[in-house]
């Protein structure tokens, strides 16, 4: 199993986009992604689970990969993340 | 009062009251159905339908508006395929036997109530979004087609208006358009300037409450006024008053020929897009049609239109113009113009791809049933044929090879047709331009396309905002181009007619008569304006002011 964090800098927060942005690169992957923000927990492939996080700048995102491509998957989810400014 | 902005579109003002045909979502009843697997079908078929109206919206968006606005529609898109969206629907519609536009609209409901209770006003926004989709969605379940009835004239607000939309309603009632994308050469702007009624488009969000307000649209500035102010009103129907005074004196000129001072007979034909605009430019006085687009025929049933439909649409309009010349001009799809059955597959520049004369002469069968359509009409109208986006003489050949396989088909059938049917070009790639001493022999006529010939000449897309600057106003490279075909032309002893947004503008009709042009084919709106500035022409005195690529001294450039 692949896990890291992020803390949010989305002065609005993981809203549409930026969970539109998290699901279309998690459905990439074979491998289960779920991500945990404060009690709440939701499958990153599915955008209205992502959104309903309601994670807002300062919140910290645990993320949890488990599966045959978890490397590659935590990897790019990553990327995506830092490279949209989340 | 409130004053919306967008893009000039087609000119003029009117006042009437404001109609959005995108209206705030009605009230869904619950109603149950006896075939929950019949209903989850229907809620299938409609989620398809709106999804592919979201993909061209995403299109049209990212093209005419911006790539932020386009995102947002790409998560409207998302929300629609997102499963537990899907999953809450489709087990409301199987569990409770609810119809669907219920169960979408019950979960649209749920979901948006988890945003609105988040804390942050931008997150509470995004209920907005999932109640977007759930109105698309159903609307496509209760097959609400999407042209709306009018029964009172109305400015009508949309988000753009497709040919489709536009077919059914009755046109006479619009007063006006004022469209959220589109830009100066979507199909309302173009109907718009056809009707003579203004618009205005790029708009942006026109908030659905504005729905029944007193409004003034100004399509020579672009805007539009809801609710105006007595003075905002006052001078705004004061200007109406003035060009309504101006066209009233222009009617004097209604049923003369257009003629220069010295004697030269210029005509001023209208270009139209539909069977129903030939009425349009009948009533404008047009001397005939300049530039017939065919394509509408090939838009509006989602497939190809038979020889027997194409046949009848073209001699309605030659009858509906009372036997006056029709030029048309095959089909010219691709690039900005794309018809899905016809996809040119996936091309990196389709305006300098498969497109227009290069498309029909690659699908020869469907070129051949449109010149059979063509000369079948010419038996009964005065058909004259041209032939889009010609580059050099070999496409003219190879065209009218097909021309005369139509012609002797026709023959050994025993099908009456004109033999003396004209055929032409259009000169709209600067290629045909500067070698059009070339292409005169093979051609009875040639019309200048300059809408396209502006583009390629100067490689700046019209539709790019950012490099307007290069369309718009004069261009020297243009102008040259244009006077040495009406030159070649004059020389080879053809006609050359000049079609395009350019024809319209009297300032250039002296310039245009000074270059051997004859015929000028304008919005039909426009076609009494520009006979009085023939009238007000001595074609001598043009030629001495406009001989062509008068060196300018070097200290004035």
């Amino acid at each position: 199993m692949e896990k890291f964090s992020y803390t949010v800098k989305d002065e609005n927060g993981i809203h549409a986009r930026p969970a539109g942005l998290i699901v279309n690169e998690a459905k990439k992957y074979d491998s289960n992604i779920t991500v945990i923000c404060k009690d709440k927990s939701a499958d990153c492939k599915r955008l209205f689970s992502v959104m309903s996080l309601g994670a807002m700048r300062g919140d910290i995102l645990d993320i949890m990969i488990e599966g045959r491509d978890e490397k590659d998957a935590a990897k790019g989810i990553l990327d995506t993340m830092n490279k949209a400014g989340l | 009062m409130e004053i919306i902005c967008g893009k000039k579109a087609s000119s003029g003002i009117a006042e009437g009251e404001l109609y959005v045909a995108r209206k705030e979502r009605g009230k869904v009843t619950r109603t149950k159905v006896d075939d929950p697997a019949a209903e989850t079908e229907k809620y299938r078929r409609a989620r398809t339908k709106v999804s592919s109206e979201l993909s061209e919206l995403i299109k049209r968006t990212r093209e005419t508006v911006g790539e932020d606005e386009a995102q947002i529609f790409e998560i409207h898109k998302m929300m629609l395929w997102d499963e537990d969206f899907d999953q809450s629907i489709v087990s409301m519609i199987r569990w409770q036997a609810v119809n669907a536009e219920y169960a979408v609209s019950a979960t649209a409901d749920n979901l948006a109530r988890i945003f609105t209770e988040m804390s942050g006003d931008y997150m509470k926004a995004r209920a907005a979004d999932i109640h977007d989709v759930a109105k698309r969605l159903t609307e496509a379940l209760e097959g609400k087609d999407e042209t709306f009835r009018l029964t009172a004239p109305v400015i009508i607000a949309a988000e753009d208006l497709t040919p489709g939309e536009t077919v059914n309603f009755d046109k006479d009632l619009a007063l006006g358009f004022i469209t959220e994308l589109g830009s100066d050469n979507s199909h309302s702007a173009i109907l718009a300037r056809t009707m003579g009624i203004p618009a205005v488009v790029a708009a942006g969000r026109i908030d659905p409450s504005f729905h029944g307000k007193r409004c003034i649209i100004d399509g020579t500035e672009g805007k539009l006024y809801v609710d105006p102010d007595p003075m905002t009103r006052r001078l705004l129907l004061k200007r109406k008053e003035e060009s309504e005074k101006r066209a009233a004196s222009l009617e004097a000129l209604r049923n003369h020929l257009s003629v220069t001072k010295d004697g030269k007979r210029i005509k001023v034909y209208a270009n139209i897009g539909d069977i129903n605009d030939a009425k349009y430019a009948y009533e404008g006085d047009a001397e005939g049609i300049g530039l017939f687009r065919s394509e509408f025929l090939y838009m509006k049933n989602g497939a190809l239109p038979g020889e027997e439909e194409q046949f009848n649409a073209y001699k309605t309009v030659g009858e509906k113009m009372g036997g006056r010349e029709i030029i048309v001009r095959t089909l010219d799809a691709g690039a900005d113009k794309q018809i899905g059955y016809l996809n040119a597959g996936n091309e990196a520049n389709p305006a300098l791809g498969l497109r227009a004369i290069r498309l029909c002469l690659s699908r020869q069968e469907l070129f051949l049933t449109q010149l059979r359509a063509l000369y079948r009409a010419s038996a009964y109208v005065k058909i004259s044929i041209m032939f889009p986006m010609i580059v050099n003489k070999e496409e003219i050949i190879e065209s009218k090879k097909l021309c005369r396989l139509a012609m002797e088909q026709l023959r050994a059938e025993g099908v009456p047709f004109s033999e003396h049917t004209k055929i032409g070009i259009m000169v709209e790639t600067p290629a045909a331009a500067v070698c059009a001493d070339l292409l005169a022999p093979y051609v009875d006529f040639f019309s200048i396309g300059t809408n396209d010939l502006i583009q390629y000449t100067v490689a700046a897309d019209r539709e790019n905002p950012s490099v307007t600057y290069l369309t718009e106003g004069r261009i020297e490279a243009v102008m040259r181009l244009i006077s040495h075909v009406g030159r070649c032309a004059g020389a080879a002893g053809i006609r050359a007619g000049v079609c395009g947004e350019l024809a319209a503008d009297p300032s250039l009709t002296e310039f245009f008569i000074a270059n051997d042009i004859t015929e000028l084919s304008v919005p039909p709106s426009k076609v009494l304006e520009i006979r009085e500035a023939v009238m007000k022409t001595d074609s001598r005195e043009a030629i001495k002011k406009y001989y062509p690529h008068k060196l300018q001294k070097k200290e004035d450039v």
